[in-house]
Protein backbone atom coordinates (compact mmCIF):
# COMPACT_ATOMS: atom_id res chain seq x y z
CA UNK A 1 0.00 0.00 0.00
CA UNK A 2 1.64 3.19 -0.86
CA UNK A 3 1.99 5.70 1.55
CA UNK A 4 0.04 8.81 0.41
CA UNK A 5 0.40 11.85 2.12
CA UNK A 6 -2.53 14.20 2.65
CA UNK A 7 -3.12 17.36 1.16
CA UNK A 8 -3.89 20.05 3.87
CA UNK A 9 -7.05 22.71 3.00
CA UNK A 10 -6.59 25.53 5.23
CA UNK A 11 -9.91 27.52 4.56
CA UNK A 12 -11.92 29.33 6.14
CA UNK A 13 -14.80 30.77 3.66
CA UNK A 14 -17.44 27.80 2.99
CA UNK A 15 -17.67 28.71 -0.29
CA UNK A 16 -14.43 28.96 -1.45
CA UNK A 17 -13.79 25.51 0.49
CA UNK A 18 -16.89 23.97 -1.49
CA UNK A 19 -15.22 24.96 -5.28
CA UNK A 20 -11.50 23.86 -3.70
CA UNK A 21 -12.94 20.71 -2.70
CA UNK A 22 -14.69 20.44 -5.78
CA UNK A 23 -11.81 21.27 -7.92
CA UNK A 24 -9.73 18.73 -6.28
CA UNK A 25 -12.15 16.02 -6.75
CA UNK A 26 -12.06 16.69 -10.79
CA UNK A 27 -7.97 16.61 -10.10
CA UNK A 28 -8.61 13.05 -9.28
CA UNK A 29 -6.01 12.82 -6.96
CA UNK A 30 -6.03 10.27 -4.22
CA UNK A 31 -5.04 11.86 -1.56
CA UNK A 32 -6.60 12.42 1.81
CA UNK A 33 -7.82 15.61 2.08
CA UNK A 34 -7.75 16.96 5.70
CA UNK A 35 -9.72 20.61 6.28
CA UNK A 36 -9.15 23.01 8.89
CA UNK A 37 -10.87 26.47 9.08
CA UNK A 38 -8.29 28.56 10.53
CA UNK A 39 -5.24 28.94 11.64
CA UNK A 40 -5.58 27.73 14.95
CA UNK A 41 -6.68 23.97 13.38
CA UNK A 42 -4.60 24.49 10.69
CA UNK A 43 -1.02 24.76 13.62
CA UNK A 44 -3.10 22.03 15.41
CA UNK A 45 -2.78 19.55 12.58
CA UNK A 46 0.53 20.53 11.73
CA UNK A 47 2.25 20.24 14.80
CA UNK A 48 0.49 17.85 16.44
CA UNK A 49 -1.04 19.31 19.38
CA UNK A 50 -5.02 19.61 20.46
CA UNK A 51 -7.36 17.46 18.76
CA UNK A 52 -5.03 16.20 16.35
CA UNK A 53 -2.10 14.79 19.04
CA UNK A 54 -2.69 11.47 18.19
CA UNK A 55 -2.29 11.88 14.22
CA UNK A 56 0.34 9.58 13.07
CA UNK A 57 3.45 11.52 12.10
CA UNK A 58 4.34 13.00 9.17
CA UNK A 59 4.12 16.29 7.09
CA UNK A 60 1.30 16.40 4.44
CA UNK A 61 1.90 16.24 0.83
CA UNK A 62 1.67 19.71 0.35
CA UNK A 63 -0.68 22.62 2.47
CA UNK A 64 -2.79 24.96 0.49
CA UNK A 65 -3.05 28.13 2.35
CA UNK A 66 -5.31 30.90 2.38
CA UNK A 67 -3.91 34.30 3.45
CA UNK A 68 -6.86 35.55 5.29
CA UNK A 69 -7.61 33.36 8.06
CA UNK A 70 -9.11 33.74 11.24
CA UNK A 71 -7.53 33.17 14.45
CA UNK A 72 -3.74 32.98 13.32
CA UNK A 73 -3.41 33.99 9.90
CA UNK A 74 -1.94 32.83 6.59
CA UNK A 75 1.39 34.50 6.35
CA UNK A 76 1.38 34.11 10.86
CA UNK A 77 1.30 30.39 10.48
CA UNK A 78 3.60 29.86 6.99
CA UNK A 79 6.23 31.71 9.75
CA UNK A 80 5.78 29.15 12.59
CA UNK A 81 6.05 26.17 10.35
CA UNK A 82 9.08 27.19 8.21
CA UNK A 83 11.05 27.94 11.61
CA UNK A 84 9.79 24.44 13.21
CA UNK A 85 13.09 21.83 12.04
CA UNK A 86 9.94 19.26 11.47
CA UNK A 87 7.66 20.97 9.56
CA UNK A 88 9.98 23.43 8.25
CA UNK A 89 10.73 21.84 4.77
CA UNK A 90 6.71 20.84 4.11
CA UNK A 91 5.44 22.33 0.68
CA UNK A 92 2.94 25.39 1.02
CA UNK A 93 1.02 26.83 -1.44
CA UNK A 94 -0.63 29.87 -0.62
CA UNK A 95 -3.85 30.74 -2.47
CA UNK A 96 -5.28 34.33 -1.80
CA UNK A 97 -7.67 37.01 -3.76
CA UNK A 98 -4.76 39.22 -2.33
CA UNK A 99 -2.15 40.71 -4.82
CA UNK A 100 -1.62 43.07 -2.76
CA UNK A 101 2.88 43.05 -3.68
CA UNK A 102 3.46 43.59 0.34
CA UNK A 103 2.01 40.19 1.00
CA UNK A 104 3.50 38.75 -2.10
CA UNK A 105 7.26 39.70 -0.67
CA UNK A 106 6.65 38.25 2.71
CA UNK A 107 5.14 35.09 1.66
CA UNK A 108 8.34 34.43 -0.46
CA UNK A 109 10.52 36.13 2.27
CA UNK A 110 8.66 33.03 4.59
CA UNK A 111 9.51 30.65 2.22
CA UNK A 112 6.40 29.62 0.73
CA UNK A 113 6.98 27.86 -2.66
CA UNK A 114 4.18 29.25 -4.40
CA UNK A 115 1.89 32.04 -4.43
CA UNK A 116 -1.85 31.75 -6.49
CA UNK A 117 -4.11 34.27 -6.66
CA UNK A 118 -7.79 32.64 -6.75
CA UNK A 119 -9.14 33.40 -10.54
CA UNK A 120 -12.87 34.54 -10.51
CA UNK A 121 -13.37 32.26 -13.82
CA UNK A 122 -13.84 29.09 -12.70
CA UNK A 123 -12.56 26.94 -15.37
CA UNK A 124 -9.31 29.03 -14.19
CA UNK A 125 -9.83 28.39 -10.75
CA UNK A 126 -10.40 24.07 -11.28
CA UNK A 127 -6.93 24.31 -13.74
CA UNK A 128 -5.17 26.15 -11.18
CA UNK A 129 -5.85 23.67 -8.12
CA UNK A 130 -5.19 20.79 -10.62
CA UNK A 131 -1.95 21.89 -11.38
CA UNK A 132 -1.23 22.20 -7.75
CA UNK A 133 -2.66 18.97 -6.52
CA UNK A 134 -0.50 17.38 -9.21
CA UNK A 135 2.59 19.34 -8.85
CA UNK A 136 2.52 19.09 -5.04
CA UNK A 137 0.89 15.87 -4.41
CA UNK A 138 1.23 12.47 -5.44
CA UNK A 139 -1.18 10.53 -8.16
CA UNK A 140 -2.69 7.25 -7.32
CA UNK A 141 -0.58 5.26 -9.67
CA UNK A 142 3.36 6.52 -8.62
CA UNK A 143 5.82 5.85 -11.48
CA UNK A 144 7.13 2.24 -11.30
CA UNK A 145 10.08 1.94 -9.65
CA UNK A 146 9.74 5.41 -7.62
CA UNK A 147 11.20 5.25 -3.92
CA UNK A 148 8.24 7.51 -2.94
CA UNK A 149 5.90 4.59 -2.49
CA UNK A 150 7.63 3.35 0.53
CA UNK A 151 9.01 6.27 2.23
CA UNK A 152 7.74 7.27 5.17
CA UNK A 153 7.21 10.89 5.96
CA UNK B 1 9.81 88.25 -12.75
CA UNK B 2 8.37 90.89 -14.48
CA UNK B 3 6.30 93.89 -14.20
CA UNK B 4 2.92 92.84 -13.22
CA UNK B 5 1.08 96.59 -12.74
CA UNK B 6 2.85 99.59 -12.84
CA UNK B 7 1.52 103.64 -12.09
CA UNK B 8 2.52 106.96 -12.92
CA UNK B 9 6.14 107.14 -14.13
CA UNK B 10 8.66 104.72 -13.44
CA UNK B 11 12.08 103.41 -14.69
CA UNK B 12 11.68 100.93 -17.69
CA UNK B 13 11.04 97.05 -16.63
CA UNK B 14 15.09 95.83 -17.15
CA UNK B 15 15.72 99.34 -15.23
CA UNK B 16 13.86 97.49 -12.37
CA UNK B 17 14.39 94.01 -12.33
CA UNK B 18 18.19 95.13 -12.58
CA UNK B 19 17.56 97.06 -9.21
CA UNK B 20 15.92 93.85 -7.61
CA UNK B 21 18.46 92.02 -8.49
CA UNK B 22 21.21 94.25 -7.10
CA UNK B 23 18.99 94.90 -3.70
CA UNK B 24 18.65 90.68 -3.89
CA UNK B 25 22.74 90.52 -3.77
CA UNK B 26 22.95 93.27 -1.29
CA UNK B 27 21.12 91.46 0.47
CA UNK B 28 18.47 94.51 1.20
CA UNK B 29 15.19 93.35 -0.51
CA UNK B 30 13.32 92.92 2.45
CA UNK B 31 12.40 96.45 2.72
CA UNK B 32 15.02 99.35 1.42
CA UNK B 33 14.30 103.11 1.59
CA UNK B 34 16.97 105.62 -0.27
CA UNK B 35 15.94 109.34 -1.24
CA UNK B 36 19.42 109.11 -3.41
CA UNK B 37 19.52 105.99 -5.12
CA UNK B 38 22.38 106.59 -7.33
CA UNK B 39 24.87 107.52 -4.53
CA UNK B 40 24.47 103.93 -3.31
CA UNK B 41 24.06 102.03 -7.26
CA UNK B 42 25.32 104.07 -9.54
CA UNK B 43 23.29 102.66 -12.48
CA UNK B 44 20.52 104.17 -11.22
CA UNK B 45 22.14 107.44 -12.63
CA UNK B 46 20.61 106.11 -15.86
CA UNK B 47 16.81 107.37 -15.10
CA UNK B 48 17.79 109.62 -12.02
CA UNK B 49 15.45 112.05 -13.37
CA UNK B 50 11.99 109.56 -13.19
CA UNK B 51 13.24 108.10 -9.94
CA UNK B 52 16.12 109.26 -7.69
CA UNK B 53 13.79 108.48 -4.41
CA UNK B 54 13.02 104.90 -3.91
CA UNK B 55 11.26 102.62 -1.15
CA UNK B 56 10.93 98.83 -2.09
CA UNK B 57 8.92 96.27 0.07
CA UNK B 58 9.35 92.50 -0.28
CA UNK B 59 6.82 90.69 0.13
CA UNK B 60 7.72 87.39 -0.82
CA UNK B 61 11.02 85.16 -0.68
CA UNK B 62 9.95 82.34 -2.67
CA UNK B 63 7.84 84.11 -5.19
CA UNK B 64 10.21 87.05 -5.24
CA UNK B 65 7.47 89.28 -5.02
CA UNK B 66 7.96 93.30 -4.84
CA UNK B 67 6.25 96.94 -4.32
CA UNK B 68 8.08 100.03 -5.27
CA UNK B 69 7.55 103.23 -4.95
CA UNK B 70 9.68 105.98 -7.11
CA UNK B 71 9.74 109.55 -6.41
CA UNK B 72 10.92 111.60 -9.11
CA UNK B 73 14.54 114.21 -8.77
CA UNK B 74 14.14 116.96 -7.73
CA UNK B 75 17.01 119.35 -8.68
CA UNK B 76 17.74 122.07 -6.24
CA UNK B 77 20.01 124.75 -7.06
CA UNK B 78 21.81 126.51 -4.17
CA UNK B 79 22.68 129.95 -4.77
CA UNK B 80 25.51 131.14 -2.85
CA UNK B 81 25.41 134.33 -0.93
CA UNK B 82 28.19 135.69 -3.12
CA UNK B 83 28.13 136.32 -6.39
CA UNK B 84 29.45 133.23 -8.58
CA UNK B 85 30.65 135.19 -11.25
CA UNK B 86 33.45 136.89 -9.02
CA UNK B 87 36.86 136.84 -9.70
CA UNK B 88 38.68 133.83 -7.91
CA UNK B 89 41.63 134.56 -6.19
CA UNK B 90 43.97 132.47 -6.40
CA UNK B 91 46.46 132.52 -3.45
CA UNK B 92 46.19 129.49 -1.43
CA UNK B 93 43.68 128.82 1.09
CA UNK B 94 41.54 131.19 -0.87
CA UNK B 95 37.93 130.12 -1.21
CA UNK B 96 37.13 129.75 -4.82
CA UNK B 97 33.17 130.70 -5.17
CA UNK B 98 32.91 129.34 -8.76
CA UNK B 99 34.65 126.26 -8.21
CA UNK B 100 32.53 125.24 -4.94
CA UNK B 101 29.19 127.13 -7.07
CA UNK B 102 30.28 123.95 -9.60
CA UNK B 103 30.69 121.22 -6.60
CA UNK B 104 27.07 122.16 -4.58
CA UNK B 105 24.93 121.56 -7.41
CA UNK B 106 26.16 118.37 -8.23
CA UNK B 107 25.52 117.37 -4.86
CA UNK B 108 22.03 118.13 -5.05
CA UNK B 109 21.70 115.99 -8.26
CA UNK B 110 19.94 112.91 -8.10
CA UNK B 111 17.84 113.30 -4.94
CA UNK B 112 14.41 113.55 -4.75
CA UNK B 113 12.24 115.09 -1.65
CA UNK B 114 12.98 112.68 1.07
CA UNK B 115 10.85 110.45 2.96
CA UNK B 116 9.19 111.11 6.20
CA UNK B 117 9.30 108.92 9.22
CA UNK B 118 5.45 108.23 8.84
CA UNK B 119 5.88 107.18 5.14
CA UNK B 120 8.80 105.03 5.94
CA UNK B 121 6.58 103.28 8.70
CA UNK B 122 3.29 103.06 6.49
CA UNK B 123 5.48 101.53 3.96
CA UNK B 124 6.79 98.83 6.91
CA UNK B 125 3.26 98.31 7.91
CA UNK B 126 1.95 98.09 4.28
CA UNK B 127 4.58 95.35 4.42
CA UNK B 128 3.51 93.63 7.38
CA UNK B 129 0.09 93.53 6.13
CA UNK B 130 0.85 91.74 3.00
CA UNK B 131 2.68 89.69 5.01
CA UNK B 132 -0.05 88.32 7.26
CA UNK B 133 -2.30 87.82 4.36
CA UNK B 134 0.48 85.92 2.34
CA UNK B 135 0.92 83.90 5.31
CA UNK B 136 -2.49 83.08 5.98
CA UNK B 137 -3.39 82.35 2.44
CA UNK B 138 -0.36 79.86 2.49
CA UNK B 139 -1.48 78.03 5.96
CA UNK B 140 -5.22 77.78 4.61
CA UNK B 141 -3.84 76.04 1.23
CA UNK B 142 -1.50 74.16 3.03
CA UNK B 143 -4.17 72.67 5.28
CA UNK B 144 -6.90 72.22 2.07
CA UNK B 145 -3.93 70.65 0.26
CA UNK B 146 -3.27 68.11 3.74
CA UNK B 147 -6.99 67.48 3.67
CA UNK B 148 -7.65 66.88 0.06
CA UNK B 149 -4.26 64.32 0.34
CA UNK B 150 -6.03 62.61 3.49
CA UNK B 151 -9.77 62.16 1.47
CA UNK B 152 -7.42 60.62 -1.63
CA UNK B 153 -5.90 58.56 0.46
CA UNK B 154 -8.89 57.25 2.41
CA UNK B 155 -11.01 56.81 -0.84
CA UNK B 156 -8.41 55.06 -2.74
CA UNK B 157 -8.08 52.48 0.51
CA UNK B 158 -11.59 52.15 0.46
CA UNK B 159 -12.10 51.48 -3.33
CA UNK B 160 -9.19 48.90 -3.03
CA UNK B 161 -10.75 47.22 -0.37
CA UNK B 162 -14.05 46.90 -2.00
CA UNK B 163 -12.85 46.02 -5.35
CA UNK B 164 -10.18 42.94 -3.41
CA UNK B 165 -13.71 41.52 -1.13
CA UNK B 166 -15.74 41.68 -4.64
CA UNK B 167 -13.23 39.19 -5.97
CA UNK B 168 -14.56 36.68 -3.82
CA UNK B 169 -18.26 36.55 -4.27
CA UNK B 170 -17.80 36.73 -8.12
CA UNK B 171 -15.69 34.23 -7.97
CA UNK B 172 -18.38 32.41 -6.20
CA UNK B 173 -21.23 33.28 -8.46
CA UNK B 174 -18.92 32.07 -11.33
CA UNK B 175 -17.81 29.02 -9.58
CA UNK B 176 -21.55 27.66 -8.29
CA UNK B 177 -23.28 28.38 -11.59
CA UNK B 178 -21.06 26.84 -13.41
CA UNK B 179 -21.32 23.26 -10.78
CA UNK B 180 -25.12 24.29 -11.06
CA UNK B 181 -24.91 23.65 -14.67
CA UNK B 182 -22.56 20.31 -14.57
CA UNK B 183 -25.16 19.13 -12.03
CA UNK B 184 -28.64 20.27 -13.36
CA UNK B 185 -27.71 21.40 -17.00
CA UNK B 186 -29.29 18.40 -18.65
CA UNK B 187 -32.33 18.61 -17.10
CA UNK B 188 -32.60 22.31 -17.32
CA UNK B 189 -33.52 22.60 -21.46
CA UNK B 190 -32.05 24.92 -23.29
CA UNK B 191 -33.10 28.05 -22.16
CA UNK B 192 -31.82 27.44 -18.42
CA UNK B 193 -28.14 26.65 -19.51
CA UNK B 194 -28.70 29.60 -21.29
CA UNK B 195 -29.51 31.96 -18.09
CA UNK B 196 -26.73 29.92 -16.16
CA UNK B 197 -24.00 31.18 -19.04
CA UNK B 198 -25.21 34.69 -18.73
CA UNK B 199 -24.76 34.46 -15.07
CA UNK B 200 -21.55 32.96 -15.17
CA UNK B 201 -20.14 34.92 -17.63
CA UNK B 202 -21.49 38.04 -15.67
CA UNK B 203 -19.62 37.11 -13.30
CA UNK B 204 -16.34 37.03 -14.72
CA UNK B 205 -16.76 40.20 -16.36
CA UNK B 206 -17.67 41.58 -12.87
CA UNK B 207 -14.22 39.97 -11.85
CA UNK B 208 -12.32 41.65 -14.84
CA UNK B 209 -13.47 45.16 -13.52
CA UNK B 210 -12.87 44.64 -10.37
CA UNK B 211 -9.29 43.40 -11.55
CA UNK B 212 -9.16 46.55 -13.60
CA UNK B 213 -9.84 49.30 -10.47
CA UNK B 214 -7.02 47.16 -8.56
CA UNK B 215 -5.00 47.62 -10.89
CA UNK B 216 -6.09 51.67 -11.94
CA UNK B 217 -5.85 52.41 -8.00
CA UNK B 218 -2.56 50.69 -7.48
CA UNK B 219 -1.44 53.18 -9.92
CA UNK B 220 -2.30 55.84 -7.68
CA UNK B 221 -0.10 54.59 -4.81
CA UNK B 222 3.06 53.53 -6.71
CA UNK B 223 5.80 56.12 -7.23
CA UNK B 224 7.22 55.98 -10.30
CA UNK B 225 10.93 55.34 -10.60
CA UNK B 226 12.11 57.15 -13.40
CA UNK B 227 15.05 55.98 -15.52
CA UNK B 228 15.98 55.78 -19.08
CA UNK B 229 13.92 53.73 -20.74
CA UNK B 230 14.61 52.31 -24.32
CA UNK B 231 11.43 52.60 -25.92
CA UNK B 232 12.41 50.88 -29.17
CA UNK B 233 13.62 47.79 -27.54
CA UNK B 234 9.86 48.06 -25.40
CA UNK B 235 7.70 48.44 -28.00
CA UNK B 236 9.31 45.52 -29.89
CA UNK B 237 9.25 43.06 -26.78
CA UNK B 238 5.67 44.62 -26.05
CA UNK B 239 4.55 43.83 -29.33
CA UNK B 240 5.81 40.06 -29.19
CA UNK B 241 3.78 39.74 -26.13
CA UNK B 242 0.59 41.27 -26.77
CA UNK B 243 0.87 39.19 -30.23
CA UNK B 244 0.91 36.54 -27.93
CA UNK B 245 -1.92 36.99 -26.27
CA UNK B 246 -4.41 38.09 -28.10
CA UNK B 247 -3.51 36.59 -31.53
CA UNK B 248 -4.29 33.07 -29.16
CA UNK B 249 -7.41 32.41 -30.46
CA UNK B 250 -6.64 32.75 -34.53
CA UNK B 251 -3.32 31.78 -35.41
CA UNK B 252 -4.15 32.81 -39.06
CA UNK B 253 -4.32 36.35 -38.05
CA UNK B 254 -0.92 38.47 -39.20
CA UNK B 255 -0.71 42.15 -38.00
CA UNK B 256 1.63 44.19 -39.79
CA UNK B 257 3.81 46.16 -37.20
CA UNK B 258 6.14 49.19 -38.12
CA UNK B 259 7.69 51.81 -36.28
CA UNK B 260 10.37 54.77 -36.98
CA UNK B 261 13.67 54.76 -34.50
CA UNK B 262 12.04 55.50 -30.96
CA UNK B 263 14.27 57.72 -28.20
CA UNK B 264 15.53 56.66 -25.17
CA UNK B 265 13.35 58.43 -22.37
CA UNK B 266 13.06 58.75 -18.72
CA UNK B 267 10.38 57.03 -16.97
CA UNK B 268 9.55 54.40 -14.68
CA UNK B 269 10.05 50.72 -16.99
CA UNK B 270 6.61 48.97 -15.89
CA UNK B 271 4.81 51.64 -15.91
CA UNK B 272 5.72 52.32 -19.92
CA UNK B 273 5.40 48.54 -20.55
CA UNK B 274 1.92 49.13 -19.51
CA UNK B 275 1.01 51.96 -21.69
CA UNK B 276 2.37 50.32 -24.94
CA UNK B 277 0.89 47.14 -24.27
CA UNK B 278 -2.85 48.77 -23.59
CA UNK B 279 -2.07 50.79 -26.62
CA UNK B 280 -1.05 47.48 -29.18
CA UNK B 281 -3.95 45.30 -27.27
CA UNK B 282 -6.04 48.31 -28.56
CA UNK B 283 -5.37 48.33 -31.53
CA UNK B 284 -5.19 44.62 -32.23
CA UNK B 285 -8.71 43.82 -30.73
CA UNK B 286 -9.77 46.64 -33.07
CA UNK B 287 -8.08 45.65 -36.55
CA UNK B 288 -9.60 41.92 -36.14
CA UNK B 289 -12.15 42.52 -38.43
CA UNK B 290 -9.68 44.23 -41.22
CA UNK B 291 -8.36 41.77 -44.02
CA UNK B 292 -4.85 43.47 -43.68
CA UNK B 293 -4.47 44.87 -40.60
CA UNK B 294 -1.35 47.19 -39.69
CA UNK B 295 -0.22 49.05 -36.61
CA UNK B 296 2.61 51.88 -37.27
CA UNK B 297 4.75 53.30 -34.15
CA UNK B 298 6.24 56.67 -35.17
CA UNK B 299 8.16 59.54 -32.64
CA UNK B 300 8.64 63.07 -32.97
CA UNK B 301 10.62 65.76 -30.95
CA UNK B 302 8.60 69.02 -30.52
CA UNK B 303 8.75 71.65 -27.82
CA UNK B 304 10.99 69.78 -25.56
CA UNK B 305 9.07 67.01 -25.81
CA UNK B 306 8.80 63.40 -27.61
CA UNK B 307 5.40 62.80 -29.08
CA UNK B 308 5.08 59.15 -29.84
CA UNK B 309 1.81 58.06 -32.16
CA UNK B 310 0.35 54.36 -32.53
CA UNK B 311 -1.93 54.30 -35.66
CA UNK B 312 -4.46 51.08 -36.99
CA UNK B 313 -6.44 50.46 -39.88
CA UNK B 314 -9.20 49.37 -37.90
CA UNK B 315 -12.53 50.40 -36.83
CA UNK B 316 -11.77 53.36 -35.60
CA UNK B 317 -14.10 55.47 -34.08
CA UNK B 318 -16.23 59.14 -34.26
CA UNK B 319 -14.00 61.75 -33.79
CA UNK B 320 -17.15 63.53 -31.64
CA UNK B 321 -16.20 61.62 -28.94
CA UNK B 322 -12.89 61.73 -28.85
CA UNK B 323 -12.80 62.76 -25.34
CA UNK B 324 -14.59 60.58 -23.70
CA UNK B 325 -12.26 57.60 -24.57
CA UNK B 326 -9.88 58.00 -21.87
CA UNK B 327 -12.25 58.12 -19.04
CA UNK B 328 -12.61 54.99 -16.51
CA UNK B 329 -14.99 52.57 -18.10
CA UNK B 330 -15.80 54.72 -20.79
CA UNK B 331 -15.93 52.40 -24.04
CA UNK B 332 -17.40 53.69 -27.89
CA UNK B 333 -18.45 50.55 -29.34
CA UNK B 334 -20.83 47.68 -28.10
CA UNK B 335 -20.01 44.96 -25.80
CA UNK B 336 -21.13 42.75 -28.17
CA UNK B 337 -18.77 43.88 -30.86
CA UNK B 338 -14.99 44.58 -28.99
CA UNK B 339 -15.12 42.69 -25.55
CA UNK B 340 -13.09 44.90 -22.84
CA UNK B 341 -14.12 47.07 -19.83
CA UNK B 342 -12.82 50.13 -20.55
CA UNK B 343 -10.60 51.19 -18.35
CA UNK B 344 -7.30 50.34 -20.32
CA UNK B 345 -6.84 54.05 -21.82
CA UNK B 346 -7.89 55.29 -18.50
CA UNK B 347 -4.71 53.23 -16.85
CA UNK B 348 -2.77 55.14 -20.10
CA UNK B 349 -3.62 58.77 -19.60
CA UNK B 350 -3.09 58.22 -15.85
CA UNK B 351 0.60 56.92 -16.21
CA UNK B 352 1.36 59.58 -18.70
CA UNK B 353 0.42 62.03 -16.58
CA UNK B 354 2.16 60.91 -13.77
CA UNK B 355 5.38 61.31 -16.25
CA UNK B 356 4.10 65.21 -16.99
CA UNK B 357 2.47 63.77 -20.49
CA UNK B 358 -0.61 64.06 -22.12
CA UNK B 359 -2.44 61.14 -23.89
CA UNK B 360 -4.99 62.10 -26.58
CA UNK B 361 -6.11 60.19 -29.85
CA UNK B 362 -7.53 60.95 -33.46
CA UNK B 363 -9.41 58.81 -35.58
CA UNK B 364 -12.16 58.22 -38.15
CA UNK B 365 -15.29 55.83 -38.16
CA UNK B 366 -14.13 52.93 -40.21
CA UNK B 367 -10.86 54.52 -41.08
CA UNK B 368 -8.81 53.59 -38.15
CA UNK B 369 -7.42 55.58 -34.99
CA UNK B 370 -4.38 57.48 -34.06
CA UNK B 371 -3.50 57.49 -30.51
CA UNK B 372 -1.03 59.60 -28.86
CA UNK B 373 0.93 60.29 -26.37
CA UNK B 374 3.91 62.70 -25.06
CA UNK B 375 6.49 62.30 -23.05
CA UNK B 376 9.00 65.32 -21.40
CA UNK B 377 11.88 64.76 -22.50
CA UNK B 378 13.49 66.57 -19.23
CA UNK B 379 11.29 65.69 -16.67
CA UNK B 380 10.84 67.48 -13.20
CA UNK B 381 9.66 64.09 -11.58
CA UNK B 382 12.67 62.41 -9.67
CA UNK B 383 15.57 61.16 -11.06
CA UNK B 384 16.50 57.21 -10.63
CA UNK B 385 19.72 56.34 -9.56
CA UNK B 386 21.08 52.68 -10.51
CA UNK B 387 20.44 51.46 -6.70
CA UNK B 388 16.65 52.60 -7.04
CA UNK B 389 16.53 50.78 -10.69
CA UNK B 390 18.21 47.82 -8.61
CA UNK B 391 15.47 47.67 -5.79
CA UNK B 392 12.86 48.74 -8.14
CA UNK B 393 12.98 45.30 -9.89
CA UNK B 394 13.77 43.88 -6.52
CA UNK B 395 10.71 44.29 -5.64
CA UNK B 396 8.69 43.96 -8.77
CA UNK B 397 10.15 40.33 -8.73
Amino acid sequence: MSALKPILIVEDNPNDLALTLNALEKSRLANEVVIARDGAEAADYLFRRGEHADRPPGNPAVVLLDLKLPKIDGLELLQMVRTNEETGRTPIVLLTSSREERDVITGYKLGVNAYVVKPVEFAEFVQAIQDLGVFWAVLNEPPPGSARVSRHG
Amino acid sequence: MCIRDSFGITPSEPQVLDLLKWLRQAGNDEFFVSSRLSSHYPEAEDYASKASGVVVVGVSKLRSTYVLWFRQEQVQTVRWAGDPAKTAQTSLGAVHPRHSFSQWTEIVRGSSVPWLDEQIEAAHEFRGAILEIVLGRAEELAEMAAGLQLANTELEAFSYSISHDLRAPFRHISGFSRLLREAEGERMGEQGRHYLEVIESSARFAGQLVDGLLDFSRLARTVPVMVPVDLARLADSEWQAVLAGEAQGDAHRRVEFSRTPLPTVVGDPQLLRQVLRNLFSNAVKYTARQPAPFIRVEATERDGEYIVSIRDNGVGFDQQYAGKLFGVFQRLHRIEEFEGTGIGLANVRRIVGRHGGRAWAEGEVGKGATFFFSLPIAPNGEQGTDERFEAHFDRRG
